[in-house]
């Protein structure tokens, strides 16, 4: 069983959903906890994953250094395999998506309207999440990135708000919008060195050894701005950003869980699978503006944006996306320090903001609205939840003793080697987020307690359990977070030296530029 | 000759039917349902004859070079008169064609069935020609076949009258080749030209090009279609957008490609050609995909939309011909296999819908999802159909999209390949309509119960299967396809 782990981790919510088409409509508990065990099963299997993995081998560029590892012949004429496997970078991001598909399921037991076809395309939408985390084909993994799209546009504008259907198909649209241009990146690989699989590609690459058309610096400029706009959307880098809070604020909880949680991850996820080693040197040439110049806006722009929000989803939107930036920031740092906070950050904002976003679905649930101005004094009332509120929200803000602190901090600290001036302006992001997370704190829950709020109950048992596994993870690497950056450290030390390799490019940004508009 | 009728067998058979078919309805007194089983015989038989006694005549050339039943003659033979029974299984019950005239529009439906599997085979301009004009003529009458809907007897005749001038243009092209050259032959066509070096036999060629681009919806001779493909009943709407124009790409794939780059001596002498034909098609598929989606968005008819989208296809369809390639040919072919399937579904969808309800319009849609029982079948296979024909994994018109744009990015058309990729951003928008029609609207329109027969059902079940399949096992069929490219 050990040899198929990823593909039974992959593949077995597709088996729930299948399973869940086939139950009556009317069968709400069973439908439910199909669902929970669906999603249980990779999760345990993860784990029996990270007691399996041996975090020495590094991955990247060296196919023997993947573990768990799978391939079948798929496309023949095409050299297209079923290639999966984990590396350090990657293992992270399957334990995070596993974990958040399990608690987003708790979080969709209030669901009422057609739950049976929510819970289908929930459990479709955790496979192909975990499918775009172990693909090493990148004919596969583009496959599961646009399969995601599919029962995304429906949980948004099924399930969602009020703006529900703009939102949707915003996102849809969007998010097609740039991983179409994958698809002419992804063929333009292919024709140049005749292989999809990632790893193999990375070490034509990294060998600086360019087949084909690939010899011509311009175009893998090209093809590198074209990768990067693909996954620029999804992280939401700054101009790119707008599907974001539209999205958030009409989709059901547990679906923004699965969004802030996941699915923003996979936009930094891939910019480090494909962009960072299939074409390292142009992304030391490009990265420092694309993704340190764009981190620090993210972080600093997002905070103030955060700021003005009366919404409180919106608010924990725009957080995210000031949040994003400081991955952005660390992996632009390219040394082993910013590397691992990077994605020691996406797995920290993975578990807080889903923990926010529960905690936000909480209040909604009773008071079915979110605005910041008419809550107050829930303190009183809600004690309990005033609690895990606080907890969330400092978490949010970086306090020591929590994960995002950590992350934090070794952003900060690989950054500074690089770009000490940044990394100041990146500071004052920290000091913004404590400043608009502890006003709405403050707003939402002392003061006066309006009338029409005496009676609401208490976060309940459900609502505690779905957030409990986060916050075991929250407080167990803001103490001790070893055990993680040994998970990824070799990884990220293997890509900081193919990064710190000389490029070997000639010509600047700009050239470049003039040369594909002439063609 | 004798080998030559029996090379053509499964063609006669449809012939013998059509005369049949004459005289059954003349009679007057056969019956709807007789006249449909009569009819599916015939079809079947066809079909079963084309399966079992095609390939012992693959390389035979019948009647003197005129014919050549190859196998990528095979597949567009089979897969035409597939689409002839789906269609006649779609007008069986169809409210559209009344019991009075069901007869006559068999005949028709054999009729263009028939010249369709002639143009496949076809190796001679002539034998072009005359196929082109079987199937125009066929198809003019079956626009206007509601002859008391106006906007039939309209569209009929823009389609009678614009299709005249192209087959002119086409004819008076062919005339100038055979003035210079003094062959219509495709495979002599090389030869000839290297003999005869002058610059009106590219003239004559782009001249014969307008006749097909006509036939195949190619911007800017698509203003016959979306008028076509709204005013005719939906079954020949079906037929209209899969039918004539995998046949106007069959024979672009023989002039263009087979008969000038299909042997290499061939080859080195139209190797200067190349680059211009690359150049038209190129061009002709960006216009054709960006004004066929652009022009599909505002459209509040659905067989309106369908027909907007089909030209886009069209475009799509065209990139493959840009490439002038063995791939591109073969992702053309499987391109049209796929459009059978996704764009035969649509239209099987839309045709219930019009039968039960009388609407085409895509806010008669609204709330389809959640009515339950059929209503709920009809619009998962529908959403399957339109996911597919938007090209999104993991369906079969992602895989057809992929293998196009591979062939484009293998000879570098990178400029074509990013407007084809826009394109199908642009095409998700109105896809995505439908969907949020029958899924996302909070309209719940009460409508008369959507009861699908078992046929019916099985019909939308097995296309939306196949194209699962063939989204995710296509490796197999496409070396098949591949095959066939000499």
């Amino acid at each position: 069983m050990d040899n198929y782990i990823l593909s039974i981790i992959t593949f077995t919510p597709l088996l729930g959903a299948i399973l869940i088409m086939c139950m009556p409509s009317s069968s709400r508990r069973m439908i439910q906890w199909t669902s929970v065990l669906f999603t249980a099963i990779p999760l345990v299997l993860s784990f029996r994953l990270y007691q399996l993995f041996s975090p020495a081998s590094t991955g990247l560029n060296q196919a023997d250094m993947f573990q768990f590892v799978e391939k079948h012949p798929w496309i023949s004429s095409f050299n297209i395999n079923y290639y999966i496997g984990v590396d350090g970078l990657s293992i992270s991001m399957v334990i995070l998506s596993a974990l958040i598909s399990f608690i987003g399921v708790f979080a969709s037991f209030s669901i009422e309207k057609a739950i049976k076809g929510y819970f289908a395309l929930y459990l479709l939408l955790a496979t192909s999440m975990m499918g775009v985390f172990v693909a090493l084909d990148f004919f596969l993994f583009y496959v599961f990135w646009e399969v995601m799209l599919l029962p995304m546009y429906f949980l948004i504008g099924i399930w969602g708000g009020p703006r529900r259907e703009y939102a949707a198909i915003k996102f849809f649209l969007y998010t097609l919008f740039g991983s179409v241009f994958m698809l002419l990146v992804m063929l333009f690989f292919y024709f140049s060195a005749h292989t999809f699989s990632l790893v193999e590609l990375s070490s034509i690459m990294v060998s600086r050894q360019y087949p084909g058309y690939l010899n011509v610096e311009s175009f893998r400029i090209a093809a590198w701005v074209l990768l990067f706009v693909g996954f620029a959307i999804k992280i939401p880098a700054f101009p790119f950003h707008t599907w974001l809070p539209d999205a958030h604020v009409e989709a059901p909880t547990a679906i923004s869980v699965i969004l802030a949680g996941v699915l923003l991850k996979m936009g930094t996820y891939g910019l480090l699978r494909i962009s960072y080693p299939l074409l390292p040197a142009e992304t030391v040439m490009m990265a420092p503006y694309a993704l340190g110049a764009l981190g620090i806006v993210n972080i600093v722009y997002g905070a103030f944006v955060a700021m003005a929000q009366n919404d409180l989803k919106k608010l924990i939107a725009y957080s995210s996306i000031s949040h994003m930036g400081y991955v952005m920031l660390g992996m632009a740092a390219f040394n082993v320090e910013g590397l691992n906070g990077a994605i020691f950050q996406m797995f920290n904002h993975g578990t807080i903001t889903a923990m926010l976003f529960i905690m936000v679905g909480v209040i909604y649930d009773r008071a079915h609205h979110r605005n910041i101005d008419e809550l107050g004094g829930l303190v009183q009332q809600m004690p309990k939840y005033a609690a895990f509120t606080a907890f969330a929200f400092f978490a949010g803000l970086g306090l020591p003793g929590l994960s995002g602190f950590i992350s934090e901090v070794l952003v900060f600290i690989g950054a500074f080697k690089v770009y000490p001036l940044l990394t100041a302006v990146a500071v004052s992001g920290v000091v913004l987020t404590a400043a608009y997370l502890l006003w709405a704190y403050m707003r939402v829950f002392f003061d006066k307690l309006p009338e029409k709020y005496k009676g609401y109950s208490d976060i309940n048992k459900l609502e505690m359990f779905s957030v409990l596994p986060v916050a075991f993870f929250i407080i167990l690497f803001g103490v001790y977070p070893s055990p993680f950056i040994k998970l990824v450290e070799p990884t990220m030390a293997k890509m900081a030296t193919l990064l710190n390799e000389p490029t070997g490019l000639t010509l600047n940004f700009f050239q470049h530029l003039v040369n594909i508009f002439r063609g | 000759m004798f080998e030559s009728t029996k090379a053509i067998l499964p063609e006669l058979i449809l012939i013998v039917t059509t005369f049949y078919l004459t005289l059954r309805s003349a009679s007057g007194r056969a019956k709807r349902q007789s006249l449909f089983i009569e009819a599916m015989v015939g079809g079947v038989t066809a079909l079963v004859f084309l399966l079992l006694f095609s390939e012992r005549y693959f390389g035979f050339k019948a009647f003197y070079s005129l014919l050549e039943m190859d196998k990528t003659a095979f597949f567009f033979r089979v897969l035409f008169v597939a689409l002839a029974l789906l269609v006649i299984v779609m007008t069986a019950k169809s409210k559209e064609v009344s019991d009075y005239l069901f007869g006559e529009y068999l005949v028709l439906i054999f009729s263009i069935t028939a010249g369709m599997c002639f143009l496949a085979g076809s190796i001679d301009l002539l034998m072009i020609y005359f196929s082109l004009e079987w199937i125009s003529l066929s198809s003019y009458l079956l626009t206007g076949f509601i002859a008391y809907k106006r906007s039939a007897s309209e569209a009929s005749m823009k389609y009678t009258l614009f299709g005249g001038i192209a087959s002119a243009v086409m004819l008076f092209g062919i005339s100038w080749l055979f003035g210079l050259t003094g062959t219509l032959k495709l495979d002599e066509l090389p030869t000839a030209y290297l003999a005869t070096q002058n610059v009106m036999l590219t003239f004559s060629l782009v001249l014969i090009l307008v006749g097909f681009a006509f036939k195949v919806a190619a911007v800017p001779l698509h203003f016959w279609a979306p008028d076509v493909y709204q005013a005719a009943p939906t079954p020949v709407t079906t037929l209209f957008a899969i039918g004539p124009k995998a046949a106007g790409f069959v024979i672009l794939i023989r002039v263009f490609y087979y008969s000038f780059f299909g042997t290499e001596e061939a080859a080195a002498i139209m190797e200067p050609l190349r680059a211009n034909l690359e150049v038209i098609f190129s061009f002709l598929a960006a216009i054709t995909m960006t004004a066929g989606n652009l022009l599909a968005m505002r459209q509040e008819n659905i067989k309106r939309m369908l027909a907007y989208s089909s030209i886009s296809h069209a475009g799509y369809l065209l990139m493959g011909m840009a490439a002038m390639s063995d791939s591109g040919t073969g992702a053309m072919l499987y391109y049209i296999f796929v459009y059978l399937l996704m764009n035969g579904g649509a239209f099987f969808v839309v045709n219930l819908i019009v039968n039960r309800w009388g609407s085409e319009k895509i806010s008669d849609y609204e709330g389809m999802g959640w009515r339950g029982g059929s209503h709920s079948l009809v619009a998962l296979t529908f959403s399957i159909f339109l996911f597919s024909l938007a090209g999104l994994p993991p369906f079969a018109g992602f895989i057809g999209k992929w293998f196009i744009f591979a062939a484009a990015v293998e000879k570098h058309m990178y400029l074509l390949v990013m407007i084809g990729l826009v394109n199908v951003v642009i095409g998700l928008y109105y896809y995505a309509r439908i969907l949020k029609a029958m899924y996302l609207s909070e309209n719940r329109l009460e409508q008369v119960p959507l009861k699908l027969k078992l046929n019916e059902g099985f019909i939308v079940g097995a296309l939306s299967l196949s194209i699962l399949y063939f989204g995710i096992f296509f490796s197999p069929f496409m070396g098949y396809l591949r095959t066939m490219i000499p």
